[in-house]
């Protein structure tokens, strides 16, 4: 699968738009993520390890409403996470 | 009793155009506005962020000038009276800057901001909320309003009677870079405005076999502005313009109409248009 990063997020995996990842489930890809890019765990999971409300979470560019750790990934799918930001 | 905040500026070339003092200008004061009248009546804008761990995004603004348009010549100072309100449950404000020279009116801001309640203070990212209680506290009776007077200006969208197309379509493409953002890496509202303005004032080279169209986008100052804010979009993004003018029907207008979106998006993230005297 590949995630696809914007905004806040390209910060934090040192500005690579997409990064490929060899996972069958959300959270499984997630945790592949974080190895290489540690600062991102705390920005995209909540305590319990859930995404957090503020981004929202799109599988081929369709919104996921309620995105699962154990959601089924494909080699092609891309996963997006759109941030709501504080700002002006 | 009514709060609000009043300040001055230094006036200076660079806050003008050779037509009027330009919509980028007012509407980074009306931010400075806010956070003057935060400071004095709310509390300071990184302690509302960081210590109140709350946040608000601009959903729309409206911008008005009064003519006749103020020069560089016309006068040194400009003053600012800013007040604010909120609905009863405090997840809606508003802020309203009016802007003076002398006696004389300038212009007037109006926008309407959704609050929001911060969830990771590295990123900045945010859900929808409200003001916390003590915030919401220091807001008088008399700027307390029902929530449907925010949600309509939210969702308005202006209807104009069009009359004829001035220009058709135009499409350009860029990539948002830090210029275009706040903080966050989020686009800001003000550099956005200016993005409407360049993409406006563009047609002179597009069009400049055409005397009439050329004049129409350059040579009229901007009478009223309007932006409506849907999806924000983020730093390295592509951002596709697509500009449209048409005069209003009773000829007395030209209207320039803007949407901002990612090149793939269905809908516009970010819709301006730009009223203009005809010509």
């Amino acid at each position: 699968m590949t995630f696809l990063f914007s905004g806040i997020l390209l910060r934090l995996v040192n500005y690579q738009r997409s990064i490929q990842i060899k996972a069958d489930t959300l959270g499984a890809a997630l945790e592949q993520l974080e190895k290489c890019h540690p600062q991102i765990k705390s920005v995209l999971r909540d305590g319990s390890g859930q995404v957090r409300r503020a981004h929202q979470v799109f599988l081929n560019g369709e919104q996921v409403s309620k995105p699962s750790l154990n959601m089924s990934l494909k080699e092609t799918d891309e996963v997006e996470f759109i941030t709501a930001i504080a700002g002006g | 009793m009514t709060n609000h905040t009043v300040f001055k500026e230094a006036l200076y070339p660079t806050q003008f155009s050779a037509l009027q003092l330009r919509p980028r200008t007012l509407l980074d004061i009306a931010m400075n506005g806010l956070a003057r009248y935060m400071a004095e009546h709310l509390t300071t804008f990184p302690d509302f962020i960081y210590h109140h761990r709350a946040a608000m995004v601009i959903r729309t603004v409206h911008l008005d000038y009064v003519p006749p348009d103020l020069c560089f010549a016309d006068a040194s100072w400009l003053e600012m009276h800013v007040g604010m309100a909120v609905n009863r449950t405090g997840e809606w404000l508003s802020l309203a800057v009016d802007y003076q020279a002398g006696n004389r009116p300038v212009a007037r801001v109006r926008i309407i901001l959704r609050v929001l309640t911060l969830v990771d203070s590295d990123s900045l990212s945010a859900q929808l909320g409200q003001l916390p209680e003590s915030l919401l506290a220091r807001f008088p009776a008399d700027q307390r309003q029902s929530t449907e007077t925010f949600t309509g200006q939210a969702r308005a969208t202006p209807l104009f009677q069009r009359g004829p197309q001035l220009v058709a379509v135009q499409r350009q493409e860029t990539t948002l870079t830090r210029t275009y953002c706040e903080v966050a890496d989020q686009w800001s509202f003000v550099e956005m405005s200016e993005m409407a303005t360049t993409a406006r004032e563009r047609l002179f080279e597009t069009f400049s076999s055409s005397n009439d169209i050329v004049r129409q986008a350059v040579g009229a100052p901007v009478r009223r502005l309007i932006a409506s804010y849907r999806r924000p979009m983020f730093v390295f993004d592509r951002c596709c313009t697509l500009t449209q003018a048409y005069m209003s029907r009773d000829t007395k207008h030209a209207i320039f109409e803007h949407t901002f979106q990612l090149p793939a998006s269905q809908k516009p993230h970010l819709h301006i248009w730009e009223i203009l005297d005809a010509i």
